[in-house]
């Protein structure tokens, strides 16, 4: 790629990019420094860029999986779940407990459930769209939504007992 | 709206408003939602709103120029020796479980101390790393591995994947040995595990391998059921490999 072909993608694209890793890292020095090192990966994977039937998901997911790579920090990981409640457009507060314990479960999931908690949980995404999102079938996330509902509830009854 | 949302309300999702002010194929669905919706319209327009101060930004020309810069140092590309020195310096000795068998044929793990093996990987922007239990990795990451061993053993670095069992590298080292030569990641996706087996007298390769595959099939091919895949002791680091 050339400079002018890496300016029109991140004129295009660089709003999205920071703002979503703004929203994970939580601030704005992190979120440049993330953009960049999505952008890098874009410049590196050209063809599959050019390929992507929807090039906003494709830097949707490299976005969020670099940020999550970011947080694997564990002071900072719990920081961020404690302070996040839904996506901006959801009326309703989830209460401190609920994203307490949201914190404690994303923290022992594996990397994949972790994602797709991410898309369905924060930002609202439906089993369709994180399906074009991971190349999987809305079937495979419905599987795993409900692996994760059920880490979920046993979590909750473990606390309970 | 034809297409359930995780939002309630039906709001529309993130990833839907981006695609929309990205100015990609819209859904009917979705633009019958935003001329009804005066709540996902105001997301919309504030984030537009946002993306052109972004665009307008006098800075942004030299965000432009720090990835150019970035992706022609990246096609330069920098040596394994100097990357491995850097890493190796910071690297924690990474020890995700050991298994152990006893002399009776029991087996016990404990988590720190004795063997050990440290992974370090390079991603295809030539950032090393060290690659812990639970890290992602990516198609095209190449890996190196330091296998610290308290006592002479011959060492077999086995990996396992959705698909098969292969033989990352075999060496005997006394001490703490950094394996030659890197493994480049294959495209299989999904949950990878690697094990370092540590024999404590030569043993045949093949041996070995026959031991592992047999333990991967008993496993039923799902690498993060493999417990314990030979006779002898084994280090295991786990991992998840996902698309770039």
């Amino acid at each position: 790629m050339d400079r002018l072909e890496i300016e029109k993608l991140y004129v295009t694209y660089g709003p999205m990019v920071v703002r979503r890793a703004r929203k994970f890292l939580g601030n704005e020095q992190a979120a440049a420094d993330a953009a960049q090192d999505v952008f890098l990966r874009v410049v590196r994977h050209a063809g599959l860029f050019r390929d992507a039937a929807s090039p906003t998901t494709w830097l949707f997911q490299i976005t969020t999986n670099h940020c999550l790579n970011v947080l694997r920090d564990h002071a900072r990981r719990t920081e961020l779940w404690a302070r996040w409640g839904p996506s901006d457009a959801d009326p309703t507060e989830h209460a401190t407990e609920t994203r307490v314990t949201i914190t404690q479960i994303m923290e022992r999931i594996e990397p994949e459930l972790r994602e797709i908690a991410v898309y369905h949980l924060i930002d609202g995404l439906s089993r369709t769209e994180i399906a074009a999102v991971l190349g999987v079938s809305p079937r495979t996330v419905g599987y795993r939504l409900e692996a994760f509902r059920e880490l979920v509830r046993d979590h909750l009854v473990m606390e309970a007992k | 709206m034809s297409e359930p949302h995780a939002l309630p309300g039906g709001h529309l999702s993130e990833l839907a408003i981006e695609c929309s002010l990205a100015g990609e194929l819209e859904s009917p669905a979705v633009r019958e939602h935003l001329a009804v919706c005066a709540a996902c319209r105001a997301r919309r327009e504030q984030r537009s709103s946002v993306d052109a101060q972004f665009r307008a930004a006098p800075q942004l020309a030299g965000r432009v120029d720090a990835i150019v810069a970035a992706a022609r140092r990246d096609a330069r590309g920098r040596t394994w020796r100097r990357a491995m020195g850097v890493a190796m310096a910071c690297a924690a000795v990474i020890v995700a479980t050991i298994v152990i068998r006893q002399p009776d044929g029991s087996e016990r793990t404990r988590r720190k101390g004795g063997a050990s093996m440290a992974i370090v990987l390079r991603d295809d922007h030539g950032r090393v790393a060290a690659l812990a239990t639970g890290d992602l990795a990516h198609p095209g990451d190449a890996i190196r591995f330091q296998i610290t061993s308290p006592r002479p053993a011959r060492v077999v670095v086995l990996a396992f994947d959705r698909r098969q069992v292969s033989v990352y590298a075999p060496v005997e080292p006394d001490h703490a040995t950094t394996l030659d030569g890197s493994i480049v990641l294959d495209d299989t996706l999904g949950p990878e595990r690697v094990i370092a087996v540590l024999c404590p007298r030569p043993r045949p390769l093949a041996e070995v391998l026959a031991e592992a595959t047999a333990a991967f099939e008993r496993a039923g091919r799902d690498p993060t059921r493999v417990d314990h895949a030979t006779t002898c002791d084994e280090v295991h680091v786990d991992y998840l490999k996902v698309s770039p």
